[in-house]
């Protein structure tokens, strides 16, 4: 079962921002769990197999004044999108930093799951992340940092549900 | 939070606003009337009947001129939805988008240098899916513009179970968008659930590719 995990203050940003990622994790034949991040803590991932941080808004900030700590403590794999890498970066000691990309961007990576070379990818953000200590950059462009990781956790700050749902398919099936 | 809905009076808008108003205070509908037939961004056939569906929703309309022109008409946009801020205290847009990124980043980048919150609940809807759901809730929608052959039979039709099949069938033969989000069909709303009143097509004018409405009431 996956948790995916509503990051937005408004409800009407979720038909835009989780049920893209719903609709693929359900076509890529997983059962999931929609919630919202404020509902969850250590005790509320235990029955999920792997988690899921959306995007919301680019207005909407409201997330990053909530405590992602339980992330800090989960062995689950876990992966996030634009917010869900904002929570990740500053859970992990990295920062928030402005830097705002709308539309189709160009990024440079080499990755297992994101690809070789120059990828195209939808962003959608007016905030960054600088590169937590202990997590590798696994894309970047001229506006920074479009993908980390480390052990269990991936991040990237593009949308895969718009032109690269791939990416979260091969997230799932890895 | 109050919102403004970027508004066509398609099918789109429509149930976009129907989304918007589960939650939010929507305020108002924002329409450009566009000169230019070939707009990328705004021209639909019936685009004047607006005024009439905005009576009908009971909502104020905010209308925005353009001449169509490929850039400019973005200016045209960012003016009407400042004039819908300074009119109606507006916080946020809701866009009827789907799977164009080239409409919808437009519009996040307006809406973003305007610092207002940028709303797509249709956004990379299943089509079929979406079409069923906006039959479910109730909308009364004709097809009142074709521009890919294999619709053409379709034009003035109402969206139902039957035509649906029929577009997930062209969808599935002729890789056309079944919802027209590729610019292959119109249609204009003429009651559902934000209605407060329908609207009755008196008279009207079927051509090649356009269903004209010329003349309505409302009941």
């Amino acid at each position: 079962m996956i948790l995916i995990i509503d990051m937005s203050s408004n409800p009407l940003s979720r038909w835009e921002f989780v049920e893209p990622i719903r609709k693929i994790v359900k076509d890529a034949g997983f059962d999931c769990r929609i919630e919202h991040y404020t509902k969850i803590n250590a005790t509320s991932i235990v029955k999920y197999d792997r988690i899921i941080l959306c995007g919301t808004a680019i207005a909407d900030n409201e997330f990053l004044r909530h405590d992602f700590s339980w992330l800090r403590a989960t062995k689950k794999p876990v992966f996030g999108v634009c917010a869900g890498m904002e929570v990740i970066a500053k859970t992990f000691g990295g920062s928030i930093v402005d830097t705002d990309e709308i539309g189709m961007i160009e990024i440079d990576t080499d990755d297992k799951l994101l690809g070789k070379g120059k990828v195209s990818a939808y962003g959608l953000h007016g905030k960054g992340v600088s590169l937590p200590e202990g997590f590798t950059e696994t894309a970047s462009n001229g506006s920074g940092v479009q993908g980390m990781k480390k052990d269990n956790i991936y991040a990237i700050q593009f949308h895969p549900e718009v032109r690269n749902e791939k990416i979260l398919e091969k997230w799932l099936k890895n | 939070m109050r919102l403004g809905i970027l508004f066509s009076g398609g099918k789109d808008s429509c149930f976009a606003a129907y989304r918007a108003m589960e939650h939010n205070e929507v305020v108002c509908l924002i329409s450009i009337i566009s000169e230019n037939k070939e707009s990328y961004m705004f021209h639909t056939p019936n685009i004047e009947l607006v005024r009439v569906q905005a009576q009908a929703i009971g909502l104020p309309l905010v209308v925005g001129l353009t001449k169509g022109e490929k850039e400019e008409e973005l200016d045209d946009l960012r003016r009407a939805i400042q004039k819908a801020r300074r009119e109606h205290n507006i916080e946020g847009i809701v866009t009827g988008a789907i799977a164009s990124v080239y409409q919808a980043s437009r519009i996040q980048k307006i809406c973003s240098e305007l610092e207002l919150w940028c709303f797509n609940p249709l956004w990379q809807a299943n089509q079929i899916e979406h079409m069923e759901n906006i039959v479910k809730a109730g909308f009364d929608v004709v097809i009142t513009g074709v521009f890919a052959q294999p619709l053409s039979h379709l034009l003035g039709k109402k969206i139902n179970k039957a035509v649906i099949e029929e577009l997930a069938r062209l969808e599935k033969k002729h890789k056309i968008n079944p919802a027209g989000e590729g610019g292959e069909m119109e249609t204009f709303v003429l009651s559902g659930p934000i209605f407060k009143k329908k609207i009755i097509i008196k008279e009207s004018d079927i051509g090649k590719e356009v269903y004209q409405i010329k003349e309505v009431e409302l009941q």
